[in-house]
């Protein structure tokens, strides 16, 4: 296994680089100067000159790109365009807001798809079952802007039971249950986002292996149907789960964005949004980047989960 | 008539190619015998499923209304959308059906036109990345070697950018408008489609027909096209139909966020982008229930569509 790790690790490192010249493109092939952002219109050409030689744009392209590198290799992301602080320092207090939101979103979804997707299978084709497939294909359908508008709307402005936004009452020590608030309506439209599919993939799974041979015979050996649930059939079920898991965690660092807008949440959904309004390129790449990055090891990590939960499953050294 | 409505549902109308003539090809031998002992074509089977799931039907037929009302649009608008025709952020009332928006403009008329640009971006990206996925995994699962490990390679690199987050990058940094939208969720939209049209070519590839298709010296054109695309619509179909809808959502967001499509312009995501300010949110729902609502019904046929296809050409979980 650990041998499998680091042969992954190494086969990412090309993927890595493709994805940093990726990044690097992006923002210098499109049209516009950053430093048009900087520029007022009564500057000389010398001091237009000198704002683009302070931002390093002044440079070829491939410079760049290798200062940046080297740089990165560093730990040193660069510097804001529009406040000159270390992007570095910026990205990680915009992290834990992001992080918290995020995982407690996955773990509200979850712990709420996977008892609905076992009961849905159980009873699969009852009144009981078409309503939560329904409501499934609601959660998907529903875009994420219009049920945060809805939820405020509903929740906080009419029966004034949640802030409308942001983490805290400004200028105020917030404690816990104040914070925990302001978590709800936000968590509440990711959780709804991440449920759907953990249901259908539950479900499935769980019809799958409802069919198999072994269940046949739980059955006929005696067998209570909890028994035959929890021995059986959930440990059976957790392969797709894993996928599923699979396709969520690369979402945690930039899958926020509308909602993170919508609640006002200072995490970097909102980050993103902010620097592209001011064109602030050295943050743009890193959160590229980190996203990225994110991606890459959370489709290792799955593929390290599944040998775990099924020892079937071994990687060739 | 069955197939044509297909085709709306989100493919290039190679569909009734399909069903007329199943295996005929340029050397004039018989097609294989067991397109005639099935009586019943693929397209009429599938049809056939899709009528008795009663969900899907009725999706169907409000998806074709949403058509309707984008192609009537200005025969159905009662103003123009773009042009202030009223007192500003007027609540309903007998000349503004759904009241106006704060330069004045008739909400229910940008409501009509924004049908427009979520199903051309919706349809039009689909097409777009469906078409770079189909003939690049046809290409990597029918050749495989050199050609296979570059190209699965490159869908990784892809597949690692946050797919929303990076779309949002690339449209507000070349110039967010309806057309830059589609290109872009075009362009960065197709390796998941590649890697199933591969994974389908290599299951199919194995099969005895294409090895007698081999055999009796048919062209890899021939055979990729004839023998082998055809039996790998079906997922591509779902796939596309389902990928209609999360395009409509994403050009909304990206609207709804001030980087798609721009106002004037209607779109049903940028008619929400006002309603972030409280005072609107509250007080004047008319300008952004109704979108949000449009949204999700559009949405909602669709996947419901996708759904009974899906169950419809035997690949439903049941």
């Amino acid at each position: 296994m650990g041998a499998y790790v680091v042969k992954r690790l190494i086969i990412s490192v090309p993927v890595l680089f493709l994805i940093s010249v990726g990044a690097f493109l992006l923002v210098h092939l499109t049209p516009g100067d950053p430093a048009d952002m900087y520029i007022s219109p009564d500057m000389t050409p010398a001091q237009i000159e000198l704002t683009r030689m302070s931002l390093g744009l002044d440079k070829p392209w491939v410079v760049q790109y290798g200062e940046w590198m080297k740089n990165l290799a560093g730990g040193n992301l660069g510097f804001s365009f529009s406040n000159r602080q270390p992007v570095g320092e910026i990205i990680s207090q915009r992290l834990n807001p992001t992080l918290l939101l995020m995982s407690l979103s996955l773990l509200v979804a979850y712990l709420m798809a996977i008892p609905l997707g076992i009961v849905s299978a159980l009873k699969k084709n009852s009144l009981l079952d078409r309503m939560i497939i329904g409501w499934t294909f609601f959660n998907v359908s529903f875009p994420p802007f219009f049920l945060g508008l809805a939820l405020i709307y509903v929740l906080a402005v009419q029966l004034d039971l949640f802030p409308t936004g942001g983490m805290g009452v400004l200028g105020e020590e917030n404690d816990w249950i104040s914070q925990g608030m302001h978590l709800v309506l936000p968590v509440m439209v990711m959780a709804s986002q991440f449920s759907a599919n953990m249901i259908r993939y539950v479900r499935a799974s769980v019809l799958d292996v409802l069919e198999q041979n072994y269940i046949r015979t739980a059955v006929s050996k005696g067998l209570s149907g909890v028994q035959i649930l929890l021995a059986h059939v959930c440990r059976n079920s957790l392969i797709p789960i894993v996928t599923v898991i699979g396709t969520d965690l690369p979402k945690v660092i930039g899958g926020a964005v509308v909602t993170e807008q919508i609640f006002q949440w200072p995490g970097i959904g909102s980050l993103t949004v902010a620097a592209i309004h001011s064109r602030d390129y050295p943050i743009l790449m890193s959160i590229v980047i980190l996203s990225a990055v994110t991606v890459l090891l959370a489709n290792l990590l799955v593929d390290v989960l599944y040998a775990v939960i099924d020892p079937r499953i071994r990687y060739e050294k | 008539m069955n197939t044509e409505k297909l085709v709306l549902v989100g493919n290039p109308g190679s569909l009734g190619e399909l069903t007329a003539e199943p295996f005929a090809n340029e050397t004039g031998r018989k097609p294989a015998p067991v397109a005639e002992e099935t009586a019943e074509s693929w397209g009429r089977m599938t049809w056939r499923r899709f009528c008795q799931n009663r969900v899907a039907l009725v999706s169907l037929v409000l998806f074709l209304g949403i058509v309707l009302i984008a192609i009537l649009a200005p025969v159905l608008s009662p103003f123009n959308p773009n042009q202030t025709v009223g007192t500003f952020a007027a609540s309903p009332s007998g000349t503004h059906l759904l009241g106006t928006d704060d330069v004045g403009r008739d909400v229910l008329s940008r409501l009509i036109y924004g049908s427009r640009v979520s199903l051309i971006v919706g349809v039009g990206s689909v097409l777009i990345y469906a078409s770079i996925g189909i003939a690049l995994g046809l290409l990597s699962g029918y050749f495989g070697g050199l050609v296979d490990s570059v190209l699965m390679r490159v869908t990784e690199v892809f597949m690692a950018y946050p797919h929303f987050m990076i779309i949002m990058v690339i449209v507000s940094l070349i110039g967010p408008n309806m057309l830059t939208v589609m290109l872009v969720m075009g362009f960065m939209g197709w390796p998941p489609i590649c890697r199933l049209v591969r994974g389908e070519v290599l299951r199919v590839k194995s099969l005895d027909y294409i090895a007698s298709a081999i055999v009796t010296g048919y062209s890899p054109y021939t055979i990729v096209f004839r023998h082998i695309l055809p039996n790998v619509l079906s997922p591509i179909l779902v796939n596309a139909t389902f990928g209609i809808a999360s395009a409509i959502l994403m050009e909304a967001s990206l609207s709804f966020l001030g980087m798609g499509v721009q106002p004037p312009a209607a779109s049903w995501g940028n008619m929400l982008t006002s309603a972030q300010s409280l005072t609107i949110l509250s007080e004047e729902p008319w300008r952004w229930i109704p979108p949000g609502v449009a949204i999700l019904v559009a949405v909602l046929t669709i996947n419901f569509l996708g759904d009974g296809l899906n169950d419809a050409v035997g690949g439903g979980s049941k």
